[in-house]
Parts: C-alpha cells; sequence; structure tokens
C-alpha cells in the first residue's frame, strides 16, 4: 500500500482517538482557557484595533500578570477567526488545537519523508500522533498545539533555507518563524538557537554561511514581530508588558508552586508521560555522539542541538513539560533510529516487520498512558507534581 | 570482528589505548587515594548525621545486641518473638541471620549504639569499593577501574547509606561479590570459584531475604549463555547457581532459627507480612520510579548510563562483550524484579555499580574521536567533574537537608520538583 494512504490512516486513527476524548473535556477548565476566549471575543467584537486596549488593560491591572499577555496576537486571531466560524466556547477552542494537531503530523509527515525516507517518516508520525502530550494539548482551549505546530514548522523550513540557500525558503521562514513569536512569545528563544547552529555550521562543519543568514534567523523576525507590538500596542505598552513577562515567574504563585526544579525536571516529566521514548531518545543522544563523522547527518545534529538547547535555556524560567512541547519531535524521531537499529541487530531480514511492531507497542503504550493521565486523571495542566500523583509516584 | 570493549585493547574507555600511565602511576593509588579521601569526608558528614534512628535501625541495634548478649543460640528465642508479636512484622525478619550475625560481632568490638552500626556500613562500604576494583581491574583494566572507582565512591547513595545503621551497604558489598564471582565461574569453571560464590550468594541472601532474586538472575543468564550465545552449560552450573545457595540458606535457617521457626517466618513473609502505612505512601508507582531517583541522586551517571546501554544495543553485533551483556541484563533484571515491589531507591542501590561502568565506558567512546592526550585529559576531567558534582549532591540532600530516607517524595521536595 502507498505509503501516503498509511498516513491518512494512522491520522484518522488518531483523530477517532482523540474524538472520544473529547467528551471528557468540559468538567475544568484553566484560567488561560478562559483568558484565550475572552480575547478572542473582544478582538472579533471590536477587530484589529482591540488589540491597544488588550495592551494597555494587561500592562496597568496587575491582576493579569499570571495568565497569558496580548502579546500572542497571532494566536489570537487565529482563534478570533475560527470562533467567528465555529462559534463562541471552549470546546470550539479547543477544537481549533485539534485541527493543529493534525496539522502538526501533516506538516511532520512532510519533512521527515524529505530529510529521511517515506518508511521512516509513517514510523514517525504513528510515534507522534499516540504523543501523550501532543494528544493532551489537542483538547485543551490553550496555545500549545498552535505552537508546536508553527515551531516545528519554523525549525524544518529554517534547516530548509540554509541548506537549500533558497530566497523563496528563507522568506517563508521568516515569516513562519514571526508568527510563531505571535502565538507564544516564547519561540523568541529559538532566536539564539538559530543563530548558534548557524555559527556551528560556520566554524565546526566548515560551510559558507552568509551574513543574510544570520539577519534573516535572528534579527529581521524580532524587528518584525516588535513593529507589530509598538503599532498595535504603543512603545510604552509594549515595554511595560516585556517588563511584566520577564518578572511573572517571581510573581505568580502558581508557577512558583508548581514551576520550580533543576534542568533535568523536563526528562522526569517526559519520562512518566512517555518512558520508551525518553530513554531510547535519550540514549540516541549518545550514541550518536560516540558516531564516525562519515556516519553523521546534519539533520540530526541540528535536532540534538535543539533538544539540548532547549533543555538549558528552558532551565532559566518557569517549568512545565508544555513549554516543551517541540521536544516531542525530536525525542521520538530519535527512538525511531534506535528502534531501527536494534530491529536490524535482531533480524536482518525481517527487520521492517520487527520495527513496525516495536512502534506499534510503544503507539500503544502512548496511549494507555494518555488514557490513564489525562482521561481517567483528568489531568489539565501536566505539571510534575500531578503527573506523579497520577502515577502513585507521590502521595 | 571489531572488540571495542575487549580487554587487551581497550584503555578505560573505547578501542585504543590510552597513556593514562603516564598521569597515573598506578591505579592502586588512586583506589588507596580515592578511599582516604571518601572516608575523610565521610567522617565529617557523621557529625552532623543525626542518629535518631528510624524504626528499621533500632530493631538491627535491638538484634544485634540480643545475639551480642545471650550468643548465637539465642536465635529462636529472637524468632519466637518475632512470631507472636504481630505488631514486629512490618519490620526487618530474624532471618537477616548474616547482617544480624556480622552488626552482633561488630557491636562487641566497638559498644552497642547506631553510630557504631553505622560505622558498620561505611566498613562494609570501603569493602564494596575494593572488591569492585579488584574485579573491574579484572575484566576490563587498570586504568578503566581507576575512573570508576572515582565514580563509584563518590555515589550519593553509597555514600548516604554509610551514614545510616542499616543493612545496605553490607547487602551491596556481599551482592556485589557474587555477581562478580559468578561471572568468574562462568567463564573459568574452577572449582573454587564455584565454592566461593556459593558461599557470598548464601551469605547475601542470609543478609536480606531478597538476595534470593539473584539466583533467579543467575539462572536466567545461563540461559541466555545457553541458547542465545551457544555456549555449553552444564546442569551443575544451574544448581550452583541457584539451588545450592538456597540450599545453604536453609540450612543455615534451619540450624539457627529452627526448622519450625524458619518455615514460620518464610510463610510470614508471603502470607501476612503486612506493608507498613509509610510504604504505601512511599513505595508506590512504576518500575521507571527508580530512575527517577538515580536521576535525582546522580544526574549525569544516570543519563550517560542509559546513554550506554542504548549505544551498546545498537551496536550489539559489532561490539558485544560478555561482561556488558551480564551487566545489562543485571541492570534491566534488577529493574523489573523490583517494580514488583514496594519501592525505595536503597533497594536497587546496586543499580549504582553498572550505572557508573556504563557512564566511564561511554565517556570512553566519546573520547576515541580526540587525540590521546587530549582523550586523557577529557575522561579524567569529566569523571572528576562527575564525582564533584555528586558528592554536592550528597552533601545538599543527605548532609545539609539531613534526608534520612531517599524516597522519591522527599527527593523531589528537596529539588523543588514539588512542594
Amino acid at each position: 500500500m502507498d505509503r501516503k494512504y498509511l498516513f491518512f490512516l494512522v491520522l484518522a486513527a488518531a483523530i477517532t482517538v482523540l474524538s472520544f476524548g473529547f467528551k471528557f473535556n468540559t468538567h475544568y477548565i484553566l484560567p488561560d482557557e478562559d483568558y484565550y476566549l475572552n480575547y478572542a471575543t473582544y478582538i472579533n467584537k471590536y477587530g484589529i484595533e482591540g488589540f491597544s486596549y488588550l495592551f494597555q488593560q494587561y500592562s496597568q491591572d496587575r491582576a493579569y500578570s499570571a495568565y497569558p499577555n496580548p502579546f500572542r496576537i497571532g494566536y489570537i486571531l487565529f482563534s478570533a477567526s475560527w470562533l467567528r466560524i465555529f462559534g463562541y466556547s471552549f470546546l470550539s477552542l479547543a477544537y481549533f488545537s485539534f485541527f493543529c494537531y493534525c496539522l502538526f503530523l501533516i506538516v511532520s509527515f512532510y519533512f521527515i519523508r524529505k530529510y529521511f525516507s517515506e518508511d521512516f517518516a509513517l514510523l514517525a508520525v504513528i510515534l507522534l500522533a499516540f504523543s501523550p502530550l501532543a494528544m493532551a494539548m489537542a483538547r485543551r482551549a490553550i496555545s500549545e498545539s498552535a505552537y508546536c505546530l508553527l515551531s516545528t514548522l519554523s525549525l524544518w523550513l529554517f534547516l530548509d533555507y540554509v541548506r537549500e540557500d533558497s530566497n523563496p525558503k528563507r522568506i517563508a521562514f521568516f515569516f513562519t518563524y514571526s508568527f510563531t513569536i505571535l502565538i507564544k512569545e516564547t519561540a523568541v528563544l529559538l532566536c539564539p538557537f538559530f543563530f548558534l547552529f548557524l555559527v556551528f555550521r560556520k566554524f565546526i562543519q566548515k560551510k559558507q554561511i552568509k551574513i543574510k543568514d544570520f539577519l534573516y534567523s535572528a534579527i529581521f523576525p524580532l524587528a518584525t514581530v516588535f513593529a507589530l507590538y509598538v503599532i498595535l500596542g504603543g512603545i510604552d505598552n509594549t515595554i511595560r508588558i516585556i517588563g511584566i513577562i520577564i518578572n511573572s515567574p517571581k510573581t505568580s504563585i502558581y508557577a512558583i508552586t508548581y514551576g520550580g526544579g533543576p534542568w533535568y525536571r523536563y526528562l522526569i516529566d517526559y519520562l512518566v508521560l512517555s518512558p520508551a521514548t525518553t530513554i531510547l531518545g535519550t540514549g540516541f543522544i549518545f550514541h550518536y555522539l560516540c558516531l564516525h563523522k562519515k556516519e553523521r547527518r546534519e539533520e540530526v545534529d541540528y535536532f540534538i542541538l535543539f533538544f539540548i538547547y532547549i533543555l538549558l535555556v528552558f532551565n532559566l524560567f518557569t517549568k512545565n513539560v508544555r513549554y516543551v512541547i517541540n521536544l516531542d519531535m525530536p525525542l521520538r524521531i530519535f527512538s525511531l533510529f534506535v528502534l531501527t537499529q536494534i530491529s536490524r541487530q535482531i533480524s536482518k531480514n525481517n527487520y521492517r516487520l520487527l520495527l513496525a511492531g516495536l512502534v506499534i507497542a510503544i503507539a500503544l503504550g502512548d496511549l494507555i498512558n494518555f488514557n490513564y493521565l489525562f482521561l481517567t486523571h483528568e489531568i489539565n495542566d501536566p505539571v510534575s507534581f500531578a503527573l506523579l500523583k497520577a502515577k502513585h509516584i507521590i502521595y | 570482528m571489531k572488540m571495542a570493549y575487549s580487554k587487551n585493547n581497550i584503555s578505560s574507555s573505547g578501542d585504543r589505548k590510552i597513556p593514562v600511565k603516564r598521569i597515573i602511576l598506578d591505579e592502586r593509588y588512586v583506589l588507596l587515594f580515592v578511599l582516604v579521601v571518601t572516608v575523610t569526608l565521610l567522617s565529617f558528614s557523621f557529625r552532623h548525621a543525626s542518629f535518631r534512628g528510624s524504626p528499621d535501625e533500632h530493631y538491627y541495634l535491638i538484634y544485634a545486641t540480643y545475639i551480642d548478649g545471650h550468643g548465637i543460640g539465642s536465635f529462636p528465642a529472637l524468632s519466637k518473638e518475632y512470631l507472636e508479636n504481630t505488631k514486629l512484622w512490618s519490620y526487618p525478619t530474624p532471618l537477616r541471620i548474616g547482617y544480624i550475625l556480622l552488626s552482633a560481632f561488630w557491636l562487641k568490638i566497638s559498644g552497642p549504639s547506631l553510630i557504631s552500626l553505622a560505622y558498620l556500613s561505611l566498613i562494609c562500604y570501603c569493602f564494596f569499593l575494593m572488591a569492585a576494583f579488584y574485579f573491574i581491574r579484572k575484566y576490563f583494566t587498570g586504568k578503566f577501574a581507576a575512573l570508576f572507582i572515582i565514580l563509584l565512591a563518590f555515589s550519593p547513595l553509597d555514600m548516604a547509606m554509610t551514614t545510616r545503621a542499616l543493612t545496605e551497604n553490607a547487602y551491596c558489598l556481599f551482592l556485589t561479590l557474587s555477581l562478580w564471582l559468578f561471572l568468574d565461574y562462568v567463564k573459568e569453571n574452577s572449582y573454587l570459584k564455584r565454592v566461593l560464590f556459593i558461599l557470598a550468594c548464601s551469605f547475601t541472601i542470609l543478609i536480606r531475604e531478597n538476595g534470593v532474586l539473584l539466583c533467579l538472575f543467575f539462572t536466567l543468564f545461563l540461559i541466555f549463555l545457553k541458547f542465545i550465545r551457544k555456549k555449553q552449560v552444564r546442569i551443575k552450573d544451574f544448581l550452583c547457581s541457584s539451588l545450592f545457595p538456597i540450599a545453604v540458606v536453609f540450612a543455615s535457617y534451619a540450624v539457627f532459627l529452627g526448622i519450625d521457626n524458619a518455615i514460620k517466618l518464610i510463610t510470614n513473609i508471603f502470607l501476612y507480612s503486612q506493608p507498613k502505612t509509610y510504604a504505601i505512601f512511599y513505595g508506590s508507582g512504576p518500575w521507571y520510579r527508580y530512575l527517577i531517583d538515580y536521576l535525582i541522586l546522580s544526574p549525569a551517571t544516570t543519563i550517560l548510563g542509559i546513554g550506554f546501554i542504548v549505544h551498546y544495543l545498537c551496536r550489539y553485533r559489532e561490539e558485544r562483550r560478555e561482561e556488558i551483556d551480564y551487566l545489562i541484563l543485571f541492570f534491566i533484571f534488577l529493574l523489573s524484579a523490583l517494580s514488583f515491589y514496594h519501592k525505595n531507591v536503597r533497594y536497587a542501590i546496586n543499580l549504582s555499580v553498572p550505572f557508573r561502568i556504563f557512564s566511564v565506558l561511554i565517556l570512553g567512546k566519546i573520547s576515541q574521536k580526540l587525540s590521546e592526550k587530549r582523550a586523557v585529559l577529557f575522561l579524567a576531567g569529566a569523571v572528576i567533574a562527575i564525582a564533584i558534582w555528586d558528592f554536592t549532591n550528597f552533601s545538599y540532600l543527605f548532609v545539609n537537608l539531613g534526608m534520612n530516607d531517599p524516597v522519591t517524595f522527599i527527593l523531589l521536595k528537596a529539588r523543588h520538583i514539588i512542594n
């Protein structure tokens, strides 16, 4: 059977499974979800000029500082359009996340197929589709799924333009990345990563890098986003909101109570969410470091650097595994590499069958975990405390 | 065939010999140095250790004092008292003859106190380091053993247990001896090694009854050798690995406790021993809970250890080596077997050794791409940095915060992962 049909089969399976999960969705609404719905409703009512008021309100009322800020213009606009079509409700906004999750799978399939192979992409998408974190976020009315989609697209488009040195790709990356920052301001942290990767390419891989690459990877997207903030909200409000965002980890009680811990907290969270992929994925990084230069691939270098960078940088802020949802993709790609190697070690002739079996087993395990954690235990925000409690690691 | 880990061509790490000799004159001096440093550091931490003593520690002290006072012949009376008082069933059982005898002997020399019993743990820890060093030097190389022992000596969990009046260090010492002696006898097929193994394994079970799980592991390893590695394994190997040690243990029970008491105590463990509320509250969770605990205790060795296992499984056909197969199987077996019981990272203290062997191996593999000089510097630097990191972790968790029992809840709280 054509792998593309199989891909649609996986997508259909994921959609079917998740749509069963939606009936449990309305028990408890996160305050963040409430804010997003209000923002989107407000913009639908007052149009794009309404951002000026949202900026002002957020920058002047301290009560707002612990909740999503109106810098997330991209997400607010997206959700406003979505709500206009599908009606004003939390469930409707949750369906928008679900839609982004489906697009994320399609984008991942496209790029993984391009950089690796069709078989590999299909198996990777099976693992991605049943990621407990991605599935859980696909049923909440928050920005994570949209952020995951756009940040993944930015990551792949950056690699595309750097490798192919094509101007359309460069411009596509510029727009996508700028929009990612407009979905969630933490995407700004990807700028230093893109910058570092260019430095890595120039000095370690000894490849040619032009000044405009540095400009497109960091300066232009930031300048565009900042200009947009200033146009929509005014310079004073923009500067005040930046100050609030920087200080919010120190002032938010929720962040202080549930967002502390060392850098490896994310590994613990991922271990609880998906033990197999976390162990295999983390282990792969060391296996890869042991390989000879000729066995290495630029795409893998790129994702390993991304993985390490995200773990280190997000260590400086309030910790919640939701914020590092884009680690899911590298972890699952790495796991698949390991599974492929192990299957080849076990059986050279029938390794494809074995590999498919292993991938399906892990996907099933992940699905059971999703069901247990997010449907049975109704975890809304996957903070470590809730995850560990659900697994009886703590009482 | 490329044998990246083979004894002859590997130094501490990878394919080629690294002239560590230029830097380290003799690895035995490293062991001596490490022993002096850790014992000195630990004796400082003894001042901070609060010997309130957990209920288990008090029971060990009571048992040892009782046997010390009334002689070996009083084991049946001790058992009877234990069996008659249902409240005692949640606490250590008198089946731990090995540890009770060892501690009674020690208390005779050093006086009956909890701190004295903790010093026994410290002594066991020193012997454990020496035994681990001896066998690692034998199966890998001297340079490898030197790097390994630096990592092992500063393992936060092993160091923490030396300040407690518990069985962990004695259990760890004898389990390590059994583990390596078994490999010795399987590889060398020597009569002396076989007898030594049976004695060590039996004593491990007499120290702590869950040492009996080892017999299952040894049997599984023999099956692996026979059917996967197609090696010759005789019936007597199976007997020596499981039935003989268990027979010796039963004989010891019969001699010291009396057959009736022994049977009642064993039945009691399986049928009536009620899990403590403490165990229910702090000892649940899935199999990977041990990985979480180890990640908090020693993040670097845990991640590197996992990295090595994955690397080895990916390169199994090209780079396999029996000792590593053995350690990986032991690692997986212990994680799986212990997931059926109440969980506490103390019970999985023996994972420290494979974790640290794997860490040195993966660091060695990574350093292979560097020039010889740089590889030596990288390896030594990485190992010393990890050891210092581990020591600061020990110091923070067990000295500054005064943690007595490293249950996950307290570890997570200490690291502010939960509040």
